[in-house]
């Protein structure tokens, strides 16, 4: 294992080496990985493991997994899209909540007995409740990887259909970053577009925070697989 | 009222009422179907992606679904 050296309690190389001992030592994966990491050491040497289940930008998330994960591949990069795209459905969320709040200015419901007004505010925050819950899932599971062999788009379009979108690291082409508008640039996010040469031609990372550097790790990993043949 | 037409006669206080009581009971049931969907959905994407808010998750689908069957059950009972 080559020296991965973060400033932390506990260093990412610490993280791999405990994730990747668990159970894939006997593997190879380590020797496999090993490579990736110094690469991600490299482009990303500040960073740290995040172990808030909220965080938007992790190296070697330490909690994650996916299904679709193969036996021998590691999450390097694990992205969400940035929490200040959240802000238009929490903002709505609130609007929800206090909306009935006008009913004390403007009695709509006073044509209606007793019982039927109570149900209706019932409903009403049922329904609220709802909103919050479907906005916050999509954000929370919709989530790209850069794994040591491939980059993963794992989204859930609706209620029940999911759609996994993934690319070797070889057969990536191109790779842009988009960051448009006031907002993004203040905060610091945008989009990643990544052309590919698998059947799905482009996989876009939607809104992730700090889009060049993910990109320039991409580039290096590229560079790294393309040396090591 | 006598001479108007069976259609008109139908709307009775007490039928509008009634009506109105159906409608609120299926907007209910949608709901319930709605918070059914949740416990699936969390359950489909709990499985593709496992992290450690896992349980939280599931708890808070199946908390939203009994309180969708609450409310529906008192829809039936005090509507």
């Amino acid at each position: 294992m080559p020296n991965v050296v973060y400033d932390a309690n506990k260093p990412a190389g610490d993280v791999a080496d405990e994730k990747l001992s668990e159970k894939d030592q006997a593997e190879g994966k380590q020797e496999a990985s090993s490579g990736e990491i110094d690469v991600l050491n490299s482009v990303m040497p500040e960073e740290k493991p995040q172990s808030n289940p909220f965080t938007t930008f992790s190296v070697l998330p330490p909690y994650i997994h996916a299904d679709v994960q193969k036996s021998d591949e590691v999450i390097l990069l694990m992205l969400r899209r940035h929490v200040i795209t959240n802000v238009g459905w929490v903002l709505t969320g609130l609007i929800m909540l206090l909306a009935p709040l006008v009913l004390s200015f403007f009695p709509l419901l006073e044509a209606l007995p007793g019982r039927f007004q109570g149900m209706t505010l019932v409903l009403w925050y049922l329904i609220t409740t709802g909103f919050i819950l479907e906005q916050f899932l999509s954000w929370y599971f919709h989530v790209f990887f850069i794994t040591n062999r491939r980059v993963i788009d794992i989204d859930f379009l609706n209620l029940i259909y999911k759609s996994i979108t993934s690319a070797k690291i070889q057969q990536i082409q191109d790779i842009t970053v988009r960051v448009k508008g006031v907002i993004p640039s203040l905060f610091n996010y945008g989009n990643v577009y990544i052309q590919t040469a698998a059947a799905t031609p482009e996989i876009r990372f939607d809104k992730v925070p700090q889009p060049k550097k993910a990109a320039r790790f991409l580039n290096e990993l590229l560079a790294y697989h393309s040396k090591k043949g | 009222m006598d001479s108007a037409p069976p259609f008109v006669q139908f709307f009775t206080i007490e039928n509008v009422w009634l009506a109105l009581k159906l409608g609120y009971i299926l907007a209910f049931l949608v709901y319930m179907v709605f918070a059914v969907v949740v416990v699936t959905q969390i359950r489909l994407m709990v499985n593709t992606l496992h992290c450690q808010m896992d349980g939280l998750i599931k708890t808070v689908g199946w908390l939203h679904l009994a309180v969708a069957i609450l409310a529906l059950l008192a829809a039936i009972l005090i509507l």
